[in-house]
């Protein structure tokens, strides 16, 4: 027994020898580590053209329309129902595109009339009637930097 | 198998600048449009309380202008999201170059 416990004394590497084979391990674990990172796949959709195009078209034909807030709602009443489909539309199409959460979000804080966004704006023209042209400039300051996060963001997404 | 290892060890070597780099061209990207961002909504802010306190804008609109800088900065914190996740699928392409460069 006391041979033994010299034995281990003297050893100051009590790994006996297995040293090596760790850091070899070490590098292989790293290795897996690796793959298994890049086997994950895309964490976000690519650039889709079509979702851009939309995007910067609609962005056009709201900031027309809300121009026409100086006027009585009712005369426009029907133009609002047009964009308002065609953007839900482009919401559906954003749904459809895997791995697609942050724009699928951004559209939807865009047209929600509950928010102080586009969806806000046409609220609220409904509700007045009519609304001041200070506030239209104002709000379609703030409607162009919306579009533009979703515009940017779909711009600089990978390419297949 | 020593040259399997050695290329390996060189992999993972070149793994940590290659995401230094990417990591610090986001950070300073990401910085610069938030101080542009509150730079902006200050300016708005003196603005907007101008005409409202002149009674040039009613109370409702001002209220709906900014609560619209709250909707505007979710809109931009998700498009950070965004862009961190394609850094995030930019370093992998990065990895993938240098595995298949290493074993060719």
């Amino acid at each position: 027994m006391y041979s033994n416990l010299k034995f281990l004394k003297r050893s100051k590497d009590f790994n006996f020898g297995l040293k090596p084979f760790m850091k070899k391990s070490k590098f292989v674990l790293i290795a897996a580590a690796v793959l298994c990172f890049l086997a994950c796949g895309a964490s976000i959709s690519l650039h889709d053209h079509y979702a851009y195009t939309q995007a910067t078209s609609l962005k056009v034909d709201s900031l027309k329309l809300m121009d026409k807030a100086v006027e009585d709602y009712s005369m426009h009443e029907d133009e609002v129902d047009d964009l308002l489909t065609k953007i839900e539309k482009a919401h559906e199409y954003e749904k459809a595109r895997p791995k697609n959460d942050e724009t699928i979000k951004q559209w939807e804080i865009l047209k929600d009339p509950d928010k102080d966004l586009l969806g806000g704006f046409f609220k609220m023209w409904k509700e007045k009637g009519k609304v001041s042209q200070f506030f239209i400039e104002e709000k379609k300051k703030q409607v162009v930097k919306a579009f533009d996060e979703i515009i940017e963001l779909e711009s600089v997404k990978l390419r297949e | 198998m020593p040259d399997f290892d050695e290329k390996l060890k060189d992999i993972i070597d070149q793994l940590g600048p290659l995401a230094k780099v990417l990591v610090k061209d986001y950070m300073e990207d990401a910085t610069e449009d938030g101080k542009e961002f509150i730079n902006e909504i200050r300016d708005d802010l003196k603005r907007w309380t101008e005409m409202l306190t002149k009674g040039k804008i009613p109370e409702d609109e001002f209220a709906s202008l900014v609560k619209g800088t709250k909707d505007l900065a979710e809109m931009k914190l998700l498009k950070q999201k965004g862009l961190t996740k394609i850094k995030i699928d930019q370093f992998k392409g990065g990895v993938t170059s240098l595995i298949v460069n290493s074993i060719l």
